[in-house]
């Protein structure tokens, strides 16, 4: 099985024979790269074209985030997977105007379906007060249908979600981690700063099984193209967002894992300190490799599966083999 | 006839074992890489027969090794079982159906050697009828708008296509 490799501390990274080395204040490491899915740097590490390149051969991904947590980018080697009637069939639906507003509209959908699964749970072990918050959104996403142009459907998307967000207090429950309301670049309390991180690490989760698939991460439907940055990432992000990375940030913080000095005060806001994250991604880890069982497929599949089978599906809409229905949580 | 010529050597194999297998080959949607078999089979060619020219490239098709004997070329095939021997056969029937095609006589060798076991393969003239009568049903099934449907067969269990079929 091959896994990711979080790097925290400051270093350099090469290539050594056929391996991945690091090497950071005297000590050294070698990381066998048959075994590595891809690299997240968080440290300030220094490397080179020989080592991109070896990167490149390898089918390693690599994603650089700055010392806030916040995603800076990544570097995403040539395509091995390359299809060039995918690529065409996903131009096809992003220059068609219905075809791309049918897309973008599942992805609101799969968003909206899980965000309210998410709170129809915590609903119906006690806490009544978030009816109202369901009804809300219920509405909002009721009105989708009539939308012709991706701007008002991200708007709608938008307060949907700050709807959703505006429930937490009612989940969580706990004066460290108030949600207040949402601040994002930079968050201005540990709850926002989490929320941030976490979904960070959903859009690279999402970038890196793009890459083992022959889609193109540029070409998104309800995210904006600008052919510069990755966006169908973030489409496919929004379905797994809340049933990941928000589910695991209440099971983090019920269970009293983190605590405040877990967060720094910055001049400009609130910062996640290397142990919280390191906490947050083993978490993470744990949660992808949990196995749930999917119909159709079968067998068990882990949440990570689960994302590249999303892709497959995406793949068969646009080869106009099977429409697509978003995934959404049975609980 | 002309067309033919397109169809590479391992869409024929492909189709053999399932059509919508060739169908997504022939639209360059290859199978994810993380599947353990493809490995073991590409570690088996390049372990053995270190003597031979190996993999060479002819006319959109690889052939796993060539070599001449008694002034014919011999054309290699290796495979890591005989459980798929009829399709592995056939595969190679078709180089020598390509080479016949641009007038080189060539008699075919299909290896298996984990098991030691060698199988000679030469085209008839029925051979060439079956492969021209396939490879047109072939243009066919590849030349249609939509793959065919997946059908749950034996082969599903082992092939990297699974995921994405029933997605
Ligand atoms: S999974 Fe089954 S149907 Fe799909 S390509 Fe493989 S053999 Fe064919």
């Amino acid at each position: 099985m091959k896994r990711p490799i979080y790097i925290f501390s400051d270093g350099v990274l090469k290539r050594k024979n056929n391996t991945l080395y690091f090497e950071s204040e005297g000590v050294q490491k070698f990381i066998p790269v048959e075994n590595t899915s891809e690299i997240y740097i968080f440290g300030e590490v220094e490397l080179n074209k020989r080592f991109l390149e070896f990167l490149t051969q390898s089918e390693i991904i690599l994603h650089f985030f700055n010392r806030y947590g916040y995603y800076v980018g990544s570097f995403y080697p040539r395509e091995y997977l390359n299809s060039g009637y995918m690529i065409l069939k996903q131009a096809e639906h992003y220059l068609d105007t219905q075809k791309r507003l049918s897309l973008a509209r599942t992805f609101v959908e799969g968003g909206y379906k899980n965000m309210r699964q998410v709170l129809k749970y915590y609903q119906s072990r006690g806490i009544d007060e978030l009816e109202r918050y369901i009804q809300q959104m219920e509405n909002l996403f009721g009105s989708i249908s009539n939308i012709n142009d991706i701007n008002t459907l991200m708007a709608i998307e938008g307060n949907i979600r700050q709807t959703y967000y505006s429930a937490f207090d009612l989940i969580i429950d706990k004066d460290d981690f108030k949600f207040e309301k949402r601040s994002k670049r930079p968050p201005k309390n540990a709850l926002n700063a989490l929320i941030s991180f976490g979904n960070s690490m959903m859009y690279t989760i999402v970038l890196s099984e793009i890459y083992r698939t022959h889609l193109d991460p540029r070409i998104g439907y309800l995210h904006t193209t600008n052919f510069r940055r990755f966006t169908l990432n973030l489409d496919v992000a929004e379905i797994f967002k809340p049933i990941i990375v928000d589910r695991l940030i209440f099971s983090i913080i019920s269970k009293n894992m983190l605590k405040p000095e877990h967060f720094e005060q910055d001049l400009e806001g609130i910062v996640i300190t290397d142990s919280a994250k390191k906490l947050f991604i083993d978490e993470l880890e744990q949660r992808l490799s949990t196995t749930i069982s999917v119909k159709n497929i079968g067998n068990y599949v882990s949440y990570r599966q689960l994302i590249r089978i999303e892709l497959y599906k995406i793949e068969k809409h646009l080869m106009g083999e099977k429409e697509y229905q978003p995934y959404v949580s049975q609980w | 006839m002309e067309r033919f010529l397109d169809i590479k050597g391992h869409i024929v194999q492909a189709y053999v074992v399932c059509k919508r297998q060739a169908w997504l080959l022939s639209r360059n949607i290859s199978p994810v890489q993380d599947n353990p078999f493809l490995e073991i089979g590409k570690l088996i060619s390049q372990q053995f027969y270190k003597h031979d020219k190996k993999e060479v490239y002819f006319d959109g098709v690889v052939l796993d090794l060539i070599r001449k004997e008694d002034e014919v070329l011999v054309v290699g095939e290796i495979k890591k079982s005989s459980k798929k021997v009829a399709a592995a056969i056939l595969q190679l029937k078709f180089y020598l159906y390509k080479l016949l095609k641009h007038n080189i006589k060539a008699r075919g060798k299909l290896l298996i050697p984990e098991e030691k076991k060698t199988y000679d393969v030469e085209l008839t003239f029925e051979d060439i009828e079956t492969i021209e009568s396939l490879l047109s049903e072939i243009t066919e099934v590849l030349s249609s708008f939509l793959p065919p449907l997946p059908q749950k067969i034996k082969a599903c269990a082992k092939c990297s296509y699974k995921e994405f079929c029933w997605a």
